[in-house]
């Protein structure tokens, strides 16, 4: 049985997509996801503001890789300094300026690890099995839009997309929470 | 092809994307033969380093006082090199500058390699290279650690930290490329291409964190780039030899290694361009700029020099005095001169604009550019520990063949391991062509009466 | 106990399986040699046993301690007790055990087939042979025999001479090259006694030596060069703080000239005419002293023909200099003239001129109840060679280190002579140039491995004892003697009562005994002894009177030269006549003063050079000392050597090292520089010469890299009339400090012992002694010449060389001589760059390097502004047995690793194990560093800073305006000092 359509409308302007996604907002339809070749300005506004999100968690994961990596970097240094209490050239045991270096480099190391793994996790990645309506064409040159809705709204839902610039609009029934089942 | 490509003056997307799929179809035999003879020279530099080993530092043209020579300006170099990526790739995406992108991807893979085989140096350059391990902090019964006031030590810490985070860089940009090169590809290289790209689709959630992790790297490998040539020229200024000890180093050295890294990406790219056919994407505009770029870190590095001299006169320092004078006119003094012509007055002929638009000029320059920046490192380096302190042990340094050999062996390496990236990554971001396609069409028309006379 | 397992034997195997698990280092070797000369039960591993005995590298005779270890000898000191070297002995000395380990000796008889090759025999094949001949000999006549060989002390000579006489020969000379004669004819034609007169250096106010090298071989090199070091402190005299005045003539500016006041450059050979001369001037200023029992106007009229206008134009020495060496000598509170070279006629002078100003019995002593001459007149020798060469000799047996076919001048013909003889036999230990002529080789024991007893003076009986079982299985030479005396002679077998060489020496002690010391047995005596290495007693002043006989004749210094230019031969510091060169560390140490090593070569003057068209090219990136190769011509043939150009030789004279170009001398001797005893005439160390440049090219390598020192804080110098105004002269090459030290942070505080050092730098006479000590202690590698010239030396303590520039010359000694070890910074900046803590500081103050740590990055000797710290480039290698010498309280380091001086940390923790062990603290003067063990000159002190009473600290403050640190601009506060050079101006 199936519970839904997803509307797969292709667009070849990263503008008209995100007049797409306005329209939708409009329309009170947020259960959509949009597609594009590469970071497009216009297209991730467009959708932060009809999901009303703020920026990408990611920042989080970086800042506190970076304080672990600071955290780190006193430990290793100071911590090892007083286990042998080594004279050296008669500089103190633990000789701060030189160990801000150290801590330095490893805020900078945890940090940007720690984002790599956010930004994947975030990113549902990796997810080797192709989400519903993606179209290869959608990572070279065009900008997709795949809306799911009821049967009684397609009509509707396909004319405002039309407005909106969409070149062509494909349907496909949509099985809960599957993967578009082809016929 | 090329003659379709001629009169286009409105590349696509999907142009873009068919240049950079030519430049990865599989490499002919000249490709290869290319690449075995790379092999070959690494080969040969691993039997002269086994060799070293095996007898001892001996065999190399060191002794008392020139402790450290050839390998570590190798080591300088090659670090040196890697910087430029890192300012193409982080440092020019923060400040928005739009003809990066046809080269960051270049620069960025230089990067890499350049760190990969500078790391290489200090090991070899070690008395007993088996204990290299004692630098780096790791658990053991006795609690031995290093000492973090040496700048050796400083260095592991920048060198690994910084091969780490412009690795993760480089490929974090390659995910959606490889996406779309699995799109396009079959058999194996879909496989290897479909692990890498971690199933990446280009929702809009996916590019949302994508952006924000990229700006955020960007954001960290801008001081990393920064501290990095830093710290290695701090292996010299944090010590008491004239010379050696001085202030300046740390930006000095950074614009150094600007300067040459850039002249080796044009020494790299404008042959590349060539061969892998992409001239639409990285044109004659990228290129200006990128001249560009060498003659600016030219000037800033002649008016290092100078002042540089200016602070040792300033100083009065009879030491430091008599070490600037031997740098000069001493025996070797010839390396110093043949330092300013390649690094300061040969690129000064890139004020003019007919040379910049010149690949043939702008690939010879840019030879002059390396090799000028390897004997700057050679003569502060060995210059400076030949005429030291205690003149009864003063001595000048020449290098024997294990040496040469060892340090031609490192350009093999390096190529080889570009040429296999270029041929199986996409070289170019297809991605950010296409976020600027409008730069790049900029970019053809500006070019387009330059081919046109080429 | 059974007769099966021996006490004696059990304690041995005992003691070597200790010694075994005890230094795992050492191979079976050290198994086989365990000491007999006393008991067994002294033999504890890992505790060294000292044993005294003499040394035998040139007839000064010093007494050693030698240290024993596991019994092994491995290093050897001064004998304390001995007058003569006071506990210090010089770099030969020191050297000498490689002598006894060196690599090149002979293991076995040998035996020269008719094919000239050498083959293997057994040792009473050998004895047989040997003793056969000598009977054959015997029976075919009187005096069919001769034995040329070094003298080896009163009793074993003797045993020489009996066992000659057994076989019915009279033929005996024992040979010294650089001998006693002139100066025994000269005593003899003065004072109308033969026997060697004692200097008082100490006792002079001037010194002025007429070519002899007082600090390199002349005499008692150790003993002088501790008297000079007295003699140049600056002392009170006629109411003031004065420094002793020194003039050294000669043609080349050595390391004794460079200690002097003036280098006074004569023409060689000329010597005899300058004394001779300055003895014109104190007549004539009637500086002649009242009680000096001589005629005034007998000695005008024998100088009137030497004024100063004369010999100034004969000798090139200008004739106010003349007059000021009078005014010196005339003037001085007690001096002392010293004569050197072969020219009795020099010492002649000498003598006079020291007799008239009273100063025989002050400075310059004669003793009664000398010793009789050990080594045989010149003529007495020539006439056994004309014999030999008469064929009147069937059997030659040569012996004990003498090398005749090297040494003897060419004029005799030895080694045509040798060729003659049916049947020639060499004992001795390493092959040399006299053995490759002989038929039967016998190895014997190296002086350390043998009883012997020395005469050196009056009333120093010097014992040499056996300090370890034979290396190799050879015999000792006056067994053999003895044992074919008894087979051979029959009848007058009587003649020798002892079984041994062994018993003849204690023999002859007891003898000694009954003559010293009637009330002690004889035993007692031969213990003492043997502790304490001899007899040592106080011999009386013989009162001598300078005969008027002398003065009548007339003296004719030998001509200088007949040639363009002159050749002038002076005996190598280290090598004495040549039996140093096949010794490792002698060769890779370089000469004070030229700095060359591994090889002969030429000095001249930069005029000379430009001459015959060479120029100085070789300033640039390799440490080279010289490179063109010139052809001197010489009456017996021509030599070709490289030339190195330096100021410190008079123009137009060609100087030239004594002691290299041995033909066959071991590996080390091998192939280096020109022999020029095969070119010198009898009596002369000078030869008229012609030179040409030749297109030739060969490399004279020197550690030194540069021989400036730019004006810098390394060698300072003061002169002796700051030091009584209380001046301290600024150094202009030093950049302009305020307050140093600068502390950034607390300073690190050192509870317990601080170590420290003070080397004055006016003591110094660049000897060297220090660094062949230090290469014997802590087992430093050897590199040889093509890695010196690399900058690949090793030593951890190097003596500096600086030539003053121009116009320095005016205020400033001579040469700048100093030794420069690891200075042990306080802030030491080889420290903080070591990314592995392998160089870091000890609780006590020492900058120490852990050798197992290093990873060798080299960061550290970077960063040291001294220099002073050394790369083991390969790893080192010491030839069997010369690895039997290894110190096993040091570790041997590997490839790939730093190294560096620590104040010999072995001897400080040895002496706090046992101040701990014994519960008491250290005594100051209870450590001592090798170096500073060595040192004849004392000028090394070492102790704790934080002892208030230390010497070293007292050395300090005795000297506060003298009292330096190298480099101070570097603050990184050394804990090595030095006190500046005195000097005086030249008015």
């Amino acid at each position: 049985m199936s519970d839904g359509i997803a509307l797969i409308s292709t667009f070849s302007s990263d503008d008209e997509c995100a007049q797409g996604i306005e329209a939708l907002h409009r329309a009170h339809v947020h259960d959509f996801s949009a597609f594009a070749p590469f970071p497009s300005e216009k297209i991730l506004e467009a959708t932060s503001e009809a999901r009303g999100q703020g920026r990408s968690p990611v920042r989080w994961w970086v800042l506190t890789g970076g304080i672990t990596g600071i955290l780190t970097a006193i430990a290793l240094t100071v911590g090892t300094s007083y286990e042998w209490n080594l004279n050296v050239g008669g500089r103190p045991i633990a000789s701060i300026p030189p160990y801000i270096i150290i801590m330095f480099e490893l805020m900078i190391l945890m940090g940007g690890l720690s984002g790599l793994l956010g930004f994947l996790f975030h990113s549902c990645l990796p997810a080797f099995d192709s989400a519903a309506g993606y179209r290869s064409r959608f990572g070279a040159d065009k900008f997709g839009l795949v809306v799911r809705c009821a049967e009684n709204e397609v009509s509707r839902l396909e004319s405002l997309l039309r407005d909106a610039g969409a070149e062509d609009i494909a349907r496909e029934a949509v099985i809960t929470q599957g993967v578009p089942s082809h016929h | 092809m090329a003659a379709a490509v001629e009169t286009n003056l409105q590349p696509s997307y999907i142009d873009i994307d068919r240049n950079v799929q030519r430049a990865m179809a599989p490499g002919g035999l000249k490709y290869w033969l290319w690449v075995a003879f790379c092999a070959f020279l690494t080969a040969l530099g691993m039997i002269f380093w086994t060799n070293q080993i095996y007898k001892g530092l001996g065999v190399t043209g060191y002794g008392q006082p020139n402790m450290w020579a050839v390998y570590i300006t190798d080591f300088v170099f090659w670090v040196g090199i890697a910087h430029s990526g890192t300012l193409i790739s982080a440092i020019l995406f923060l400040f928005r500058v739009r003809w990066r992108t046809a080269v960051y991807r270049c620069a960025e893979t230089m990067t890499v390699f350049a760190v990969l085989t500078a790391g290489l140096f200090p090991l070899i350059h070690l008395g007993r290279v088996w204990f290299f391990y004692w630098c780096v902090p790791y658990p053991n019964e006795r609690f031995l650690q290093p000492d973090f006031r040496s700048p050796l030590v400083w260095d592991f810490f920048a060198i690994s930290t910084y091969l780490t985070i412009s690795t993760v860089f480089l490929f974090t940009g390659l995910i959606p490329d490889l996406a779309n090169a699995r799109e396009v590809s079959t058999g194996w290289r879909k496989t290897l291409y479909t692990i890498l790209s971690f199933g990446w689709q280009g929702t809009d959630r996916q590019w949302r964190n994508f952006s924000m992790v990229y700006l955020l790297l960007a954001g960290f490998a801008t001081p990393l780039v920064l501290s990095v040539h830093s710290v290695v020229s701090w292996d010299f200024a944090m010590t008491q030899l004239p010379g050696w000890h001085s202030t300046i180093f740390a930006p000095y050295f950074v614009a150094g290694a600007i300067f040459s890294g850039c002249g080796l990406v044009l020494t790299l790219i404008i042959p590349m361009r060539k061969l892998m056919k992409i001239e639409d994407l990285v044109t004659i505009w990228h290129l200006d700029n990128l001249a560009k770029v060498v003659l600016l870190t030219s000037l800033i590095i002649t008016y290092s020099y100078a002042t540089e001299s200016f602070m040792v006169w300033y100083t009065q320092d009879p030491i430091e005095i008599m070490t600037f004078n031997q740098r000069y006119y001493g025996p070797q003094g010839y390396l110093f001169w043949m330092m300013v012509a390649c690094n300061c007055a040969i690129p000064l002929l890139l004020f003019i604009p007919r040379i910049r638009t010149n690949t043939v000029c702008l690939f010879i320059i840019s030879i002059f550019v390396n090799i000028g920046m390897w004997l700057e490192r050679f003569v502060i380096i060995a210059g400076s520990l030949a005429t030291n302190t205690e003149p009864s042990q003063w001595r000048f340094y020449v290098p024997k063949l294990t040496e040469v050999v060892i340090t031609v062996g490192s350009f093999g390496w390096f190529l080889m391991n570009f040429s296999l990236f270029a041929k199986f990554m996409p070289i170019v971001s297809m991605t950010e062509l296409k976020e600027g396609i409008g730069w790049l069409r900029h970019a053809v028309r500006e070019t387009y009466p330059y081919r046109k006379a080429a | 106990m059974s007769d099966g397992l021996s006490r004696r034997s059990f304690l041995k195997l005992a003691a070597t399986a200790g010694a075994a698990a005890a230094i795992p280092g050492c191979e079976p070797a050290a198994r086989k040699i365990i000491p007999y000369v006393v008991p067994d039960e002294n033999v504890i591993p890992g505790v060294p046993t000292f044993y005294a005995t003499t040394c035998s590298e040139c007839p000064a005779g010093c007494g050693l301690v030698a240290r024993v270890r596991e019994g092994r000898v491995i290093k050897l000191e001064g004998n304390p007790a001995d007058p003569i070297s006071q506990g210090s002995i010089c770099a030969r000395g020191q050297a000498s055990l490689q002598g006894l380990y060196n690599p090149d000796r002979l293991g076995k008889p040998h035996k020269r087939a008719e094919d000239g090759s050498l083959q293997e025999i057994a040792w009473d094949q050998a004895t047989k042979e040997f003793n056969d001949r000598l009977a054959a000999a015997a029976e075919a006549g009187k005096d069919r025999i001769a034995f040329i060989g070094a003298s080896q002390g009163p009793t074993l000579d003797k045993v020489t001479a009996l066992w000659l006489q057994a076989y019915g020969s009279a033929r005996l000379a024992f040979w010294e090259r650089i001998g006693e004669e002139p100066a025994r004819a000269a005593a003899d034609a003065c004072f109308g006694r033969r026997d060697l007169p004692l200097y008082k250096l100490d006792q002079a106010e001037t010194i002025i030596s007429f070519g002899a090298d007082f600090l390199e071989t002349w005499g008692s090199p150790v003993e002088y060069t501790r008297q000079y070091a007295d003699f140049r402190t600056p002392r009170m005299r006629k109411g003031g703080l004065t420094l002793g005045k020194a003039a050294y003539v000669s043609a080349r500016l050595g390391s004794t000239g460079a200690r002097c006041d003036e280098w006074v450059a004569a023409n060689p050979g000329t010597e005899g005419a300058v004394a001779m001369a300055v003895l014109n001037v104190v007549v004539n200023q009637g500086w002649i002293s009242r009680d000096s029992g001589v005629a005034a106007d007998a000695v005008k009229n024998f100088a009137a023909a030497y004024d100063p206008h004369t010999v100034s134009e004969q000798s090139g020495v200008p004739v106010d200099t003349i007059n000021k060496l009078g005014a010196w000598f005339g003037q001085a509170d007690g001096a002392v003239a010293l004569p050197g070279g072969d020219d009795p006629q020099t010492y002649i002078a000498a003598y006079i001129l020291n007799a008239v100003t009273g100063n025989v019995g002050r400075t310059m002593v004669f003793l009664d109840g000398s010793p009789a001459e050990a080594v045989t007149r010149p003529d007495q020798v020539k006439t056994v060679i004309q014999a030999i060469r008469d064929g009147q000799v069937d059997v030659v047996v040569v012996a004990g280190g003498a090398n005749p076919v090297y040494s003897m001048p060419p004029a005799w013909g030895f080694a045509a002579a040798l060729k003659r003889v049916p049947f020639v036999a060499w004992m001795g230990d390493a092959p040399d140039e006299t053995a490759a002529a002989a038929h039967l080789l016998l190895p014997v024991h190296h002086a350390l491995e043998s009883w012997r007893d020395t005469a050196p003076r009056a009333g120093v009986y010097g014992l040499g004892q056996p300090v370890m079982q034979p290396v190799f299985p050879s015999r000792a030479l006056h067994d053999v003697l003895i044992e074919s005396a008894h087979l051979g002679a029959g009848a007058s077998a009587q003649s020798i009562p002892w079984e041994n060489a062994s018993d003849a020496v204690n023999a002859a002690w007891q003898d000694l005994q009954g003559k010293l010391a009637p009330d002690s047995t004889g035993q007692a005596f031969w213990d003492d002894a043997r502790r304490k290495g001899g007899v040592f007693r106080e011999a009386k002043p013989a009162a001598v009177k300078l005969g008027s006989a002398v003065l009548a004749q007339k003296l004719q210094p030998k001509a200088a030269s007949s040639g363009p230019l002159t050749l002038a031969a002076f005996p190598h510091i280290f090598f004495y006549d040549g039996r140093g060169a096949n010794k490792s560390w002698l060769q890779e140490i370089p000469e004070p003063v030229s700095q060359i090593v591994w090889d002969g070569w030429a000095e001249m003057h930069p005029d000379t050079a430009a001459q015959l068209g060479i120029k100085e090219s070789y300033e640039s990136t390799r440490l080279y000392a010289g490179i063109d190769v010139v052809q001197i011509d010489t009456p017996n043939g021509p030599i070709e050597t490289a030339v190195h150009i330096t100021s410190l030789v008079k123009p137009g004279v060609i100087a030239m090292p004594i002691g290299q170009g041995h033909s066959s001398y071991g590996r080390y001797a091998a192939g280096r520089g020109a022999n020029l005893w095969a070119y010198l005439p009898e009596g002369t160390r000078s030869l008229g010469v012609q030179a040409r440049k030749t297109e030739k090219r060969h490399q004279l390598v020197t550690p030194m890299g540069k021989g400036d020192m730019m004006g810098r804080s390394i060698i300072e110098a003061m002169s002796i009339g700051d030091l009584v105004k209380g001046v301290v002269p600024e150094v202009e090459g030093e950049p302009h400090l305020e307050g140093v030290p600068h502390e950034m942070y607390e300073p690190f505080k050192y509870t317990g012992h601080k170590w420290g050092m003070t080397v004055d730098v006016n003591s110094c006479t660049g000897c060297s002694a220090c660094v062949a000590a230090c290469y014997a202690e802590n087992n430093i590698g050897v590199e040889g010449k093509d890695n010196v010239a690399l900058g690949r030396i090793m030593s951890w303590i190097r003596v500096e060389r600086f030539i003053p520039r121009a116009d320095e010359e005016s205020h400033g000694p001579l040469l700048y001589i100093a030794p420069i070890m690891c200075q042990q910074c306080d802030h030491a900046p080889c420290e903080p760059v070591c990314p592995v803590f392998a160089s870091s500081h000890t609780s006590e103050g020492l900058n120490a390097q852990i050798y197992n740590r290093c990873i060798g990055t080299r960061f550290c000797e970077n960063n040291c502004p001294y220099k002073v710290r050394r790369f083991n480039w390969y790893a080192p290698e010491w030839p069997e047995p010369l690895n039997l010498q290894l110190n096993p309280d040091v570790t041997v380091r590997g490839a790939g690793v730093m190294e560096k001086c620590t104040f010999c940390i072995q001897r400080i923790t040895t002496a706090e194990i046992n101040a701990r062990t014994e519960n008491r603290n250290l005594v100051d003067g209870e450590i001592i560093p090798a170096c500073a063990q060595a040192c004849p000159a004392r000028a090394i002190t070492f102790g704790d800073l934080n002892d208030p009473n230390s010497a070293v600290l007292k050395r300090r403050a005795d000297n506060k305006l003298r009292n330096y640190t190298m480099l101070p601009e570097n603050n990184a506060l050394p804990q090595v000092t030095y006190l500046r050079t005195l000097y005086r101006e030249k008015a």
